[in-house]
């Protein structure tokens, strides 16, 4: 086999070696690396496909001392048993605990209160033996790093959080192979041919190799074993996964700690049922690594569908029907590659791309977007009363009652426009808004109301292409300029456009004095791609009714100010409880407070720490819990834990998590409770009993439930 | 809304687009003009924005607004054009001195406008970046020739508007809307308007009366089942 | 397409092993020579910035395949979507010579080109450096017989090139990025890029009753 060719300089990309014939297809073929791709040391990648077994074509481990030699500095122990691999590992300063037990029983009705003790009981015997840890009450999050986290490599073990974002997070197109190789994370996307089309680090002259040699590898499972490769897993810290969209191919390459984890969704049908769960044979080991690529695969998804909205789908593929060697840059504009690349940086790390990056007060729409993609696409909610919500629903659904006279001598498309009374019946008379398909009110991209026909919707993943393409495009909406863009929206139709009408107002223009008010987004989808001064009218229409009432105008604006910080805390009481996200599951919308309540800041820090808590916690398997218990777990590695033989009632489908990091001077617990209704995540910083958790748990819970109707836009409004 | 008194101030509107080659600074030119602004790191259009500005000739007491389609220079929206140009009353051709293929594809704009645009839509050719001379490709006196050439095609009737600027200095860009702001039919619309009637090309002014949309609005409200 | 700046292109380099594929495309990349012959062992990727006819910017993304008989097929992967193939021989070698049109047919099945008879191959003799005394006997008629034969004929431009002493390897380069271009400009005449059709109109149905109560 091939080793190394060490001859070839620089300019030698990359390298693919086979020994495949096509006598030798048929045969079984393992997988020996010399090197692994992202390695320092070139990227040589080598393969011997003498031995390949057919069931291990999915997820090919590899091996590799080379992606261990920083050395591990986090002592994990867990009694999870799906995230073993984040868990393997040994030594150093922090203790990880994620607790996972079981509990099964009878069902019968008890009280809440009962359920709330019930609770209580199990949480205070899992957390009981930790009570003896001295922690300082006073501290706070700040004093960790992420990168005391066991999130990313740290071949350099640098300790400056600033110098590590430079060298190993931002996206970097520079020619040098070092820069390239120090990054996390990777995102190709090319075409079958192996022409490149996008890379998030790296120049052509970098990248054109592994895009070949990424073909080459896809393309030869595809044809000799006619199985679609789907990740090739390096070591235990490398993880390589390929989405395939014939004609073009999208690839991402990680070594992030909480992409590697596996998902562990009841909601997708992927949970795993108890029995298999204990009987752990390889047989389900192998539906288990598929759903390990999923973190990975739903990234590549977002990004395809970033694709299709822009240019889709026939699109595509006709540029490349009888013409493979087709090179789809040509028809991508510098603003398309910018917006990949900060969805790439949302998508793995929560953060904007931006120069100032050790601001402390940064955007966090990108932290609120990484969290969207780990609860399913879940859309971000914005907390207003319900009597604003439906008041700006009502506006909108005034729109489609608006009627125009035609003059005659305007053409159609050029409609000079003058609103009439309904009530009047003049033949010529139109509907204005004929066209007008879905209306959005939104602002720092979250919706505050929407309207849709009765019998088509918009998915959460189109939804979140419209409010990405606002916010990419908020540098002109600056000018106060009106956008017309044409926009495919893949869920709802891959193969044309819609055109989105968008428009940014300023409450504070309304105002004499000089109150600052976040921009209101008045976005208008029509299926008309003439229809745009149709939509310009109704939402000067839109902007009419705001303003016209004073009280309209005041509450809104009032409410807008203070939108973004949810009153639970001036309602309630949860001291204990620093950041919490909670999600209805009905509607797939979440909602969660300001990221300033855990260190005072939205610094890069915070958003890194809050990203890893918050994957850690979701993705750990949870506790389904039963009222009475199966068996007793003395799980070995973690002391004096035993389970409490609490009996609960049947509370439908909950579930728990609960997880907890020792630092030095502070500790962080992580808490995740679900039924059928919610699910509710949240972060702690200072030592807590069982009973605040469970207490100020419930409390939020309680409370966002009491105020769902302000703190969710719901179905929206239907014409 | 203005409303046209002769008294006072004489009001028209008109439509006008921009078109050419992706970067030759068509929303750079529209920004010096509508806000004076300029913004080295701009990103492209996508789709295309639609803005507004108005210019005083004081001399005749006149008022023009603007309204401003600047579109995306990208291939993939080519097709998408016409139906900014289609009413357009203007259109501002962009180029980039610095860019021969601009020139050309400016060129390729002038004869799609005279294809397919309104009749007597009125073409000015704009090179832009002047500030950028020392790399000039486009030189003066190939316009003036490419001109000169169209002229004579086209009986010297539509005189095409030609002039440099530079969006990044604000150099010449004012200029160019005045000397377009002249060349549209401004007394026809006027006076069009003072009879009630809306003159050829020109879209209505005042699209909304938000009076009448209140009253609508009651209506509606009144209808309504709810 | 004026608004793009570089061509990407896709070229391969078929051949028998041995030939010097390898070495002609370290000569052209790197312009250097690797005395100790190294059999290719699949393919390797090379990247090379090329300007032609004084403002095209070329970027040639080159694979090398394996020539060893047994590695031969690698797959349409390394075939589809290229916009030039080199077919390479050793001027010292025959069998080499005479395999150049197996190595032909072969890319065609392969690559599955829509155009076989427009598709830009050139042809490579390496080694010209060696003492004649080594060359095959009377090449340059045998070479004819390959090139001018009437049915099926290679008939493609020659370059003999010493990839160890850098001769007429950067010109037959510059050829394969020139044809290559060629090629690709004549695809954009035939068939423009789909990329504004915004005419896919969506059939949405609606029911058309907005007057009606909303409730």
């Amino acid at each position: 086999m091939s080793t190394n060719d060490n001859e070839s300089d620089n300019s030698v990309r990359g390298k693919v070696s086979s020994s495949l014939s096509s006598a030798q297809i048929k045969g079984p073929v393992s997988l020996t690396p010399t090197s692994i791709l992202p390695s320092s040391s070139g990227p040589t990648l080598a393969l011997n496909l003498e031995n390949v077994s057919k069931g291990v074509t999915r997820a090919i481990d590899y091996t590799s001392d080379q992606l261990l030699s920083s050395g591990p500095r986090l002592s994990v122990v867990s009694s999870g048993s799906t995230s073993d691999y984040l868990l393997q590992r040994q030594i150093s300063q922090e203790e990880y605990e994620g607790l996972t037990e079981d509990f099964e029983g009878d069902e019968d009705d008890e009280t809440e209160d009962h359920d709330t003790e019930e609770l209580h009981n199990i949480i205070s015997d899992i957390i009981r033996y930790e009570r003896n840890n001295t922690i300082n009450v006073n501290s706070l999050m700040s004093e960790i790093s992420y990168l005391d986290l066991d999130m990313f490599p740290n071949p350099d073990g640098l300790v400056d959080e600033m110098a590590y974002y430079r060298q190993h997070i931002e996206p970097s197109k520079s020619d040098s192979q070092q820069e390239f190789h120090y990054k996390n994370k990777h995102f190709f996307i090319f075409s079958l041919a192996g022409k490149p089309i996008y890379s998030f680090n790296g120049s052509d002259e970098i990248i054109m190799g592994y895009m070949g040699i990424l073909t080459t590898i896809i393309s030869t499972f595809e044809e000799n074993i006619n199985e679609e490769i789907k990740s090739i897993m390096v070591g235990d810290r490398l993880k390589i996964v390929a989405l395939n969209k014939n004609p073009i191919v999208l690839v991402s390459i990680s070594s992030i700690s909480y992409e590697l984890m596996a998902l562990n969704k009841s909601d997708l049908g992927l949970e795993l049922d108890d029995e298999i769960q204990t009987n752990d044979d390889k047989e389900e080991n192998h539906t288990i690594r598929s759903k390990e690529d999923l973190i990975l695969i739903n990234q590549l998804s977002t990004i395809y569908n970033y694709l299709l909205s822009i240019l889709s789908k026939p699109v595509i593929e006709r540029n490349f029907t009888n013409r493979m060697n087709y090179d789809l840059r040509r028809i991508l504009t510098s603003l398309d590659f910018q917006n990949i690349d900060a969805l790439c940086m949302r998508l793995s790390y929560g953060l904007p791309i931006t120069k100032e990056i050790d601001n402390n007060l940064l955007d966090t729409s990108s932290f609120g977007f990484f969290i969207s993609e780990l609860l399913d696409s879940s859309i971000q909610s914005i907390n207003i009363t319900n009597t604003t919500r439906t008041r700006l629903n009502n506006i909108l659904l005034s729109c489609k009652k608006l009627k125009i006279k035609q003059p005659e001598e305007v053409k159609s498309d050029a409609i000079s426009s003058y609103f009439s009374s309904v009530t009047s019946s003049a033949v010529e008379e139109k509907y204005l808004a004929e066209d007008l398909l879905f209306s959005l009110l939104s602002t720092s991209n979250k919706i505050l109301g929407y309207m849709k026909p009765k019998n088509h919707s918009l998915s959460n993943d189109d939804l979140k292409i419209v409010l990405n393409l606002i916010s990419s495009s908020s540098n002109s909406l600056q000018f106060t300029e009106d956008l017309w863009v044409p926009l495919c929206l893949p869920n709802f139709n891959p193969n044309g456009f819609l055109y989105v009408f968008v428009k940014r107002i300023n409450l504070s223009d309304y105002f004499k004095s000089g109150i600052q008010v976040q921009p209101l987004d008045i976005v208008l989808i029509s299926s008309n791609k003439n229809s745009f001064y149709q939509m310009q009218e109704v939402s000067i229409h839109i902007i009419y009714m705001i303003i016209k009432n004073v009280d309209v105008l005041n509450t809104l604006t009032q409410e807008l100010i203070s939108s973004s910080k949810l009153s639970i805390y001036k309602d309630i009481k949860v001291p204990t409880i620093k950041h919490f996200i909670y999600k209805l599951k009905k509607s797939n919308q979440f909602i969660m407070n300001d990221i300033i309540h855990v260190n005072n800041d939205r610094s890069m820090n915070s958003i890194l720490q809050l990203i890893y808590f918050y994957s850690v916690l979701h993705n750990t398997k949870s506790v389904k819990i039963r009222s009475k218990l199966r068996s007793t777990y003395n799980k070995s590695n973690i002391s004096s834990t035993t389970i409490p033989s609490a009996t609960l009632s049947a509370i439908p489908n909950m579930k728990l998590t609960y997880t907890r990091w020792n630092f030095p001077h502070t500790s962080v617990t992580g808490f995740m409770l679900s039924d059928n209704d919610y699910e509710f995540y949240c972060l702690c910083n200072v030592p807590v009993s069982s009973k605040d958790l469970i207490t100020h748990t419930l409390k939020i819970i309680k409370w966002c439930e009491k105020n769902k109707k302000r703190l969710f836009f719901g179905s929206g409004v239907v014409f | 809304m203005a409303e046209v008194s002769p008294t006072t101030n004489r009001f028209a509107q008109f439509k006008l687009v921009l078109l050419g080659e992706s970067a030759v600074g068509k929303s750079s030119i529209v920004h010096r003009f509508v806000k004076n602004t300029f913004d080295d790191l701009r990103e492209s259009t996508i789709g295309a924005a639609f803005l507004t500005q108005t210019i005083t000739f004081p001399e005749t007491n006149t008022t023009i607004k603007f309204e401003i389609w600047d579109t995306a220079g990208q291939e993939r929206y080519k097709s998408l054009a016409p139906m900014y140009y289609r009413n357009a009353n203007a259109a501002l051709c962009v180029y980039d001195i610095t860019s021969r293929s601009s020139f050309n594809k400016a060129q390729d704009w002038i004869k799609e406008l005279k294809r397919q645009a309104p009749e007597g839509i009125v073409i000015a050719l704009v090179g832009n970046k002047s500030d950028l001379a020392e790399d000039r490709q486009v030189e003066a006196d190939e316009v003036e020739e490419y001109i000169q050439q169209q002229t004579s095609e086209e009986d010297g009737n539509s005189r095409i508007i030609t002039s440099e600027c530079s969006a990044k200095s604000g150099e010449g860009v004012l200029e160019i809307f005045n000397s377009i702001g002249r060349a549209l039919p401004v007394e026809e619309v006027i006076n069009a308007s003072s009879r009630g009637r809306s003159a050829g090309g020109a879209r209505q002014q005042g699209g909304i009366d938000l009076a009448r949309a209140r009253r609508q609005q009651a209506a509606a409200a009144n209808s309504s089942c709810c | 397409m004026s608004g793009r700046k570089k061509t990407l292109l896709k070229v391969i380099i078929l051949g028998d092993s041995g030939v010097g594929k390898t070495s002609l495309m370290q000569q052209f990349v790197n312009n250097k020579f690797s005395h100790q012959y190294k059999a290719t062992i699949g393919a390797d990727f090379l990247t090379k910035e090329i300007t032609i006819d004084n403002n095209k910017q070329v970027s040639l993304q080159i694979w090398d395949t394996a020539g060893q008989e047994r590695f031969q097929s690698l797959g349409v992967a390394f075939y589809r979507g290229a916009d030039c193939c080199v077919l390479c021989y050793d001027v010292t070698n025959e069998k080499s010579l005479n395999n150049l049109t197996s190595w032909k047919d072969e890319f065609l099945v392969q690559s599955n080109v829509t155009n076989p008879q427009d598709f830009p191959f050139i042809i490579i003799g390496n080694k010209i450096d060696v003492d004649d005394s080594k060359k095959i006997p009377s090449l340059q008629k045998k070479l004819q017989n390959i090139t001018n034969n009437q049915l099926g004929g290679l008939n493609y431009p020659v370059f003999e090139t010493s990839a160890k002493e850098g001769i007429n390897v950067e010109a037959a380069f510059e050829v394969i990025a020139k044809m290559a271009l060629q090629q690709e400009e004549l695809n954009d005449a035939n068939g423009h890029d789909v990329s504004d059709d915004y005419n896919d109109a969506i059939n949405i149905h609606l029911e058309s009753e907005y007057s009606g109560c909303a409730c």
